[in-house]
């Protein structure tokens, strides 16, 4: 049976930086526009609105000169294999497909902006102009329709691959593997395995030296305080209010056993 | 029973006209704000969005009824607070004498006062007998009163927040977003003690007194609430 589980990999390494990827995302997003909503050729180039780049560059430096490093790194949706974005969702409005992108419907969304306060990523972007909230989605139609996402279709260098998630995923620790005989120092493939429990591992991975982790925002234990305050809060007001409930219960069973001697009993009384 | 005849005044009519919209509020902010804190809710959504959709042809019918529980839900506030002015401007001037300031007699210390007060509440709810120091309200209705409105001054300047958003901060959204759903929590937990106590057979005449005529007798209040004479 063939594989389902698709994946991306950015290979930083091999990235000439050129942003091509980032340029065809666009282009992707107006054909979408002009596929999916019918939108005419002339106005989805006109279309300046920010939901059509999904993909955006952060740039950092770091050191004193002479020494500095400049680091200009991808951002997009890491894919979670458990999306933090989803579980908070209010409206059910985000999925995680076979393929294993995430998505955001677009008719759902009530554009609460509750998927970006849970991302660990930092991710969701939410667009003033429609009032919803937009990320990557992995190119999920062009993946089912046996196409390459538009980022890896873009890139001259093959610096961003996809494929299966096995097949990715072995051609991703391949060339770390080399890059660390070739560089001797350490490379990780970001969300190849596991980052942690909470967001487990990624249908778009990063190769990376180690040292460069942090410019390229690979943190080591991702977390999102908000969702974790969220999940405790619900669960302690589940229990407290359960607790409230039995101990009312107590007490009209202490009544009923006593109201005979209570001077609250007979209205007279009151 | 030993009447004789007098009337206090426990509620004034403008404590129990608020008191009945505060009632519908609260079913109004639960009811819309239910279907946002958990999907087990979003039934209450799809009824809300089913009427709208059927004129709108919107295509998620859950989606639009979100979308209506959230406007439904900032309205509630609104009115809720233009509610709230003729309250605060009658009660503010008289901030000294509320009756859910605790009051202490002359050199008792904090320690004997809560004491005492939570012994009274004892007597009252596990002995079913009379208290012998308690004014209007009981220890943990006085304590309960002033959380409640911590609470509410937290849901609104929190809800103010997450309804502005755009103009704060993303860091500080996310913290009220979290301290709304934390009150929200406590809010439920206050409303099931106090609704149970205020129907409760104990408190049958505070309960008439705030629905009915905002009054109760002299000669129950002086068994049933002895700090009110002392
Ligand atoms: S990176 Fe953020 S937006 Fe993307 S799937 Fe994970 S939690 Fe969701
Ligand atoms: S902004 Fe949209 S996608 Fe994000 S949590 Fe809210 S409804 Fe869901």
């Amino acid at each position: 049976m063939k594989e389902k589980q698709m994946a991306v990999c950015y290979d930083s390494q091999a990235c000439i930086k050129c942003f091509a990827c980032v340029v065809n995302c666009s282009v992707e997003n107006r054909a979408r526009l002009q596929r999916e909503r019918g939108t005419g050729v002339e106005k989805t180039m006109m279309e300046k609105l920010p939901h059509l780049n999904y993909l955006t560059i952060e740039k950092s430096e770091s050191g004193v000169f002479p020494d500095v490093k400049s680091v200009a790194a991808l951002k997009h949706c890491q894919h979670c294999e458990y999306p933090k974005c989803m579980d908070i969702c209010p409206a059910e409005a985000i999925s995680k497909e076979d393929t294993g992108a995430v998505l955001i419907n677009r008719d759902k969304c009530v554009g609460c902006q509750s998927c970006i306060d849970a991302c660990p990523y930092d991710v969701p972007v939410f667009d003033r102009e429609t009032g919803k909230t937009y990320k990557c989605i992995m190119c999920n139609d062009r993946l089912e329709a046996g196409l390459p996402t538009a980022c890896a279709e873009a890139c001259p260098s093959v610096a961003i691959f996809c494929g299966t998630a096995s097949d990715v995923r072995a051609e991703a620790k391949e060339r770390a593997e080399r890059y660390e005989k070739v560089f001797g120092k350490k490379f990780i493939v970001y969300g190849a395995e596991p980052v942690n429990s909470h967001v487990g591992s990624l249908s778009y991975m990063t190769i990376a030296a180690e040292e460069n982790a942090d410019p390229y925002m690979l943190p080591e234990n991702p977390k999102s305080g908000v969702s974790i305050a969220r999940n405790v809060i619900k669960i302690g007001g589940a229990a407290a209010i359960g607790a409230a409930a039995a101990g009312i219960a107590v007490h009209v069973s202490h009544w009923k056993k006593h109201k005979e001697d209570s001077v609250y009993h007979h209205k007279d009384e009151e | 029973m030993n009447d004789n005849g007098r009337q206090i005044t426990l509620f004034t009519n403008l404590q129990m006209w608020y008191h009945k919209h505060i009632i519908h509020y609260m079913i109004f902010f639960i009811l819309t704000g239910l279907p946002l804190v958990s999907p087990w809710f979003h039934w209450i959504a799809y009824a809300v969005g089913v009427p709208v959709a059927a004129f709108s042809g919107a295509a998620d019918i859950t989606s639009v009824g979100l979308q209506i529980c959230r406007a439904a839900h900032r309205i509630t506030a609104v009115l809720w607070i233009v509610t709230s002015i003729p309250i605060v401007f009658a009660m503010l001037p008289k901030i000294g004498r509320w009756d859910m300031t605790p009051r202490r007699r002359e050199g008792q210390g904090w320690v004997e006062y809560i004491k005492e007060g939570l012994i009274d509440t004892k007597r009252v709810y596990i002995d079913w007998q009379y208290p012998k120091y308690m004014g209007k309200y009981n220890l943990l209705q006085i304590a309960a009163a002033w959380a409640v409105i911590g609470i509410c001054l937290l849901m609104l300047a929190s809800g103010a927040v997450l309804w502005f958003r755009l103009w704060f901060s993303e860091g500080l959204v996310s913290v009220m977003r979290v301290a709304h759903l934390a009150g929200f929590m406590a809010m439920v937990v206050f409303l099931i003690f106090h609704v149970y106590f205020a129907i409760h057979p104990v408190n049958r005449a505070g309960y008439e007194a705030m629905f009915r005529t905002g009054k109760d007798s002299e000669a129950h209040a002086r068994k049933k609430h002895p700090g009110l004479f002392l």
